[in-house]
């Protein structure tokens, strides 16, 4: 017996000089003519997503009236192109805008809704003012801090490091001699970064790394001066989460006090980046089908959820 | 009759191929299949059968390197995704070898006009490619870093899991045991993000390559990413076949893959796969 599947169309788009690989789920049923726009995080999955979480996703809204679009980045996936790294302080707005574009003017969707996680979100933060039906955003998880893929370890502040010096763990590896090897890498990259750090206070190379993000900062500012709703998920088990929690301190707590309720901010156990565990795949997916029922389509979910 | 509906299309001059996504089958019950065609003469067809779980987002990019390779020299490439996984219909527990084996065949019977046709299989996707390649009669068979026993690859699979349950302390004293107690349990056990079912483990844990290699004159090639020298595996499969015309071909190249997690860098075609290419060009009739 065969499954009750949403009908999919798709395009390859042009952007950027590459061809963009797009699939468009349509609604089952009456359709409230709100696109999601679902973006995967920098490495390199195709639009599916981990264990197929985000074509769930997508086939999970379908069924509460939406039309869902995914796509492959350029060189990811279907699309053409080639991408050796992904910077969070660069993301691929060509891309999306494209996909916004091809939304509105071949499928008649202005109202678009953005959901996206990692790299993805920070290129729906970075897209947002150029897509003036934008009616929500939501960031399962948002990096505040412009890492390039790999990079987090050695990012780190020298306090964190002390922190850890003095845990049993970290002392007994100091005698084993591939981790000895591992402590020096780093001890070097901190060295470097610390020196270049003293040698330049340019705008470009004081911009990364840092406890969050000035682009990170700019953009959540802006679309909370729109109005526009905003949901951050994160799992308590992230590192986005446990650099998310410390830049509170900081301007982000002030920014996201003020914003409530207009921010949502939603914390589960375990992790949410990269969607590394179906338990939380599925916790993610009812997390964001009630969200964006209540915001955009006035709190009533229908047949999937009852 | 299965029906064949084309969802986007895009043309590539500078390589001088086209490339088609499409579902073949009724709404419920579609494969996701990408064709890279050649815009000039084409005189073969390929089909890439791929690998499952968290195989297949790792090597993606390499084969989709590989089916515009081959098209730019006249030889189209068939890309699909197994159904219950990837874009394809069906939930991941209807995957098993026999559906994985049907999707190779319904693909082949509905997108491949040549008569020339030839079978790449990467890593478990070899087991199906070998099963595919049987039914066509001296088609070539390409298997890169092929799994030549299922039950090692899923071994891999176990120890990568029971590495983060360690890292993690979700469990005191994680072992393969208690994932298969898992498995049975529950029906599925997640390896990171990705469901291995229950009916996919039963129907492919007991195969081997060896069982699923077509025992007639064909030529058959065997690619091993990384290491200094072939792999006593693969080298025990060569000489099996030395008495086949021609004798299969081992090749060595690129560097090895942690399989089970995904890597800083992406790795292209040159990584491993264009060897295959080099091999199927040289194979295939040209057709000229």
């Amino acid at each position: 017996m065969t499954e009750v599947s949403p009908r999919e169309v798709g395009a390859f788009l042009r952007a950027g000089g590459e061809d963009i690989f797009a699939l468009l789920t349509m609604p089952v049923g009456e359709s409230r003519n709100v696109a999601v726009v679902l973006l995967q995080g920098g490495a390199w999955t195709p639009s599916f997503g981990r264990g197929r979480g985000l074509r769930r996703l997508a086939h999970r809204l379908a069924f509460e009236g939406f039309h869902v679009a995914r796509f492959d980045y350029h060189g990811v996936g279907e699309s053409s192109g080639e991408v050796r790294t992904f910077r969070l302080d660069e993301p691929f707005v060509a891309d999306l805008k494209e996909v916004v574009r091809w939304l509105a003017t071949d499928h008649g969707l202005e109202r678009v809704v953005l959901m996206a996680t990692c790299f993805g979100a920070r290129t729906a933060l970075a897209t947002a003012p150029e897509i003036p039906g934008l009616e929500a955003v939501a960031l399962f998880p948002a990096p505040v801090r412009d890492l390039e893929l790999g990079e987090r370890f050695s990012s780190y502040p020298f306090r964190w490091y002390l922190r850890r010096l003095f845990r049993a763990r970290t002392f007994k590896r100091l005698f084993n001699a591939r981790f000895r090897k591992a402590y020096r890498k780093l001890f070097k990259i901190k060295a470097r970064r610390l020196g270049r750090g003293l040698r330049s206070s340019g705008e470009g190379q004081a911009s990364r790394p840092q406890e969050v993000s000035r682009l990170f900062l700019k953009h959540l500012k802006a679309l909370l001066a729109r109005r526009i709703p905003i949901f951050m998920l994160y799992g308590d088990a992230d590192n986005d989460y446990e650099d998310f929690a410390r830049a509170l301190s900081g301007e982000l707590g002030e920014v996201v006090t003020n914003a409530k309720p207009q921010l949502k901010l939603e914390v589960i156990e375990g992790h949410v980046h990269g969607l590394t565990n179906l338990a939380n795949q599925d916790r993610v997916i009812e997390l964001l089908a009630g969200w964006v029922a209540l915001e955009v389509g006035g709190g009533k979910l229908s047949r999937a959820s009852n | 009759m299965t029906s064949v509906e084309t969802v986007a299309e895009r043309r590539d001059e500078n390589l001088g191929v086209r490339e088609v996504f499409a579902f073949v089958g009724r709404p419920g019950d579609r494969i996701a299949a990408l064709s890279h065609l050649p815009m000039g003469h084409t005189h073969a067809t390929v089909l890439v059968c791929s690998s499952i779980l968290g195989d297949l987002p790792k090597n993606y990019r390499r084969e989709v390197g590989l089916g515009r390779n081959l098209a730019s020299r006249g030889i189209a490439t068939i890309r699909f995704h197994y159904r219950g996984t990837g874009n394809s219909d069906r939930s991941s527990a209807f995957t098993t070898f026999q559906s994985m084996s049907e999707d190779a065949r319904l693909v082949v019977s509905e997108l491949v006009a040549e008569a020339s046709v030839a079978f790449v299989g990467t890593r478990l996707g070899a087991l199906v490619a070998a099963k595919a390649a049987a039914a066509f009669e001296g088609a070539p068979l390409a298997l890169a870093e092929p799994v030549t026993d299922a039950a090692h690859f899923y071994r891999e699979g176990f120890r990568a899991r029971m590495m983060r349950d360690l890292k993690d302390q979700v469990v005191e004293k994680p072992s393969s045991e208690r994932l298969l107690a898992e498995l049975e349990e529950k029906g599925v056990l997640d390896l990171f993000g990705y469901p291995l079912d229950r009916n996919l483990y039963h129907s492919t844990s007991a195969l081997t390559l060896d069982q699923q290699l077509p025992s007639d004159q064909r030529p058959v090639f065997l690619l091993q990413l990384g290491g200094s020298e072939m792999r006593s595996e693969y080298t025990r499969i060569a000489e099996k076949r030395a008495d086949r015309t021609p004798p299969l071909e081992l090749n060595l190249q690129g560097k090895s893959d942690a399989w089970w997690f995904l890597d800083d860098q992406q790795p292209s075609i040159e990584s491993g796969l264009e060897a295959v290419a080099d091999w199927l060009d040289r194979v295939l009739p040209n057709g000229s």
